[in-house]
């Protein structure tokens, strides 16, 4: 572990796209399968789990001097969990309905892999910038999986979307929501939608990539020939 | 540094930070968790536009509260129950107006069997027959029995249960009128 090595901190884009934790590290699927049923639950549990992910690894950057081998783990999981325990807190104080629909998950944030995995690989490691970028990285990319899986499932699932978004954050929204679909497939909404969505997603992103790769190769191959 | 003593420390401070910030959120969270409550309660009310608050929290087993619409109180309500279902526990919310007069019952727990306990539910024709009888009076009672309640055939353990629910409640709108008068007093 030296520093030297870890302050070359990969790409922003990592966390983003190409080391998806959600598509590609198959990381914090727990939470991700669970709440993604409607958009505004799935959006609470993203943005929670950005802040909680970026807070943890900004923390146990500051920590390094502290992780010596034989207890680097239990000292980042205390890290995790008080964070976590921090927004399980705050939550029902501000928005005490939604904490009720996803309190349960809000407290599984602890073994959400993604976050114990950033600061194992990154955090403990790198200086607090680099730490904080790549926690922002991965957290928006396990947001953003987050909040298209919760729209694209309740759009399908109930015909609407940001249905009871209104009355559960305060937001100026129809209580129904908007709705989009006139007969809408309820399977999206139960537990076998999310496997389908999370499969059509994955399989979307590889597509893309294998595409953007021949057109690469393609255009290399021409560039030689001429 | 010794690694027990890192550890020790930093657990001691996450901990005290942790109690702090609960010290802080607890009575938030009561009240968030009172306000859900009653806006919950609302439901059972027979028009949307009514508010619930608490009349007779302390002391007694039940809860009794008022129910008000645009401040003028329009009743009591509190919830019945019984163990006489078909399948035992048949639990609802009770509104009555301030003398006595059933305004609606809002069945919210029973297990009776399907298709044929449904009628116990909110709005249903067997249940609406309750409207405007009186609480306390001998209305209460099928009509086999001298009362003016239709049973449903195939459902008479279950109709006569609801009647157990809200005889067993006399007591409780009794304290609610007792507690009203010493307010006023």
């Amino acid at each position: 572990m030296t520093d030297h090595q870890a302050s070359e901190h990969p790409a922003f884009s990592q966390g983003l796209w190409s080391n998806n934790p959600a598509l590609i590290q198959l990381l914090g699927l727990c939470p991700l399968l669970a709440v993604s049923h409607y958009a505004v639950t799935a959006i609470t549990l993203g943005v929670i789990s950005l802040t909680v992910m970026i807070a943890a690894n900004g923390l146990i950057s500051l920590m390094r001097p502290l992780m010596s081998e034989l207890i680097r783990l239990p000292l980042q999981i205390m890290v995790i969990a008080s964070l976590v325990s921090i927004a399980d807190l705050l939550l029902p104080a501000f928005y005490f309905e939604l904490h009720e629909r996803i309190g349960l998950f809000v407290a599984l944030i602890v073994t959400n892999c993604a976050i114990l995995g950033r600061a194992e690989l990154m955090a403990r490691r790198a200086p607090i910038r680099g730490a904080l970028l790549d926690g922002l990285s991965m957290g928006l990319g396990f947001f953003w999986v987050m909040c298209v899986m919760g729209m694209l499932r309740e759009v399908l699932g109930r015909g609407t979307l940001f249905a009871e978004a209104g009355r559960l954050t305060g937001f100026p929204l129809p209580d129904r929501g908007i709705q989009l679909l006139e007969t809408p497939l309820q399977i999206m909404v139960f537990a076998p939608g999310a496997f389908f969505t999370l499969a059509f997603l994955i399989a979307g992103k590889n597509y893309l990539d294998q595409r953007n790769e021949s057109r690469q190769t393609d255009r290399i191959s021409q560039q030689t020939s001429s | 540094m010794k690694p027990a003593l890192i550890l020790a420390t930093t657990g001691g401070l996450l901990a005290l930070i942790l109690a702090l910030l609960n010290h802080w959120t607890a009575p938030q969270i009561l009240e968030r968790q009172a306000e859900a409550k009653l806006a919950a309660l609302t439901r059972a009310l027979p028009h949307p536009d009514e508010t619930v608050r608490p009349l007779l929290p302390k002391g007694g087993t039940s809860e009794i509260y008022w129910s008000a619409q645009a401040s003028e109180p329009t009743g009591y309500l509190f919830g019945i129950r019984t163990n006489a279902g078909y399948s035992g526990k048949i639990e609802a919310w009770l509104s009555v107006t301030l003398s006595g007069e059933i305004r609606r019952i809002y069945t919210f727990s029973h297990k009776e069997t399907p298709g044929i306990g449904h009628i116990i539910e909110p709005d249903q024709p067997f249940i609406r027959q309750f409207e405007g009888i009186h609480l306390l009076s001998d209305g209460l009672h099928l009509r086999s029995n001298g009362g003016e309640i239709d049973a449903v055939t195939g459902a008479t353990i279950t109709s006569r249960a609801i009647i157990d629910a809200l005889t067993r409640s006399q007591a409780t709108f009794i304290a609610a009128r007792g507690a009203t008068k010493e307010l006023d007093g």
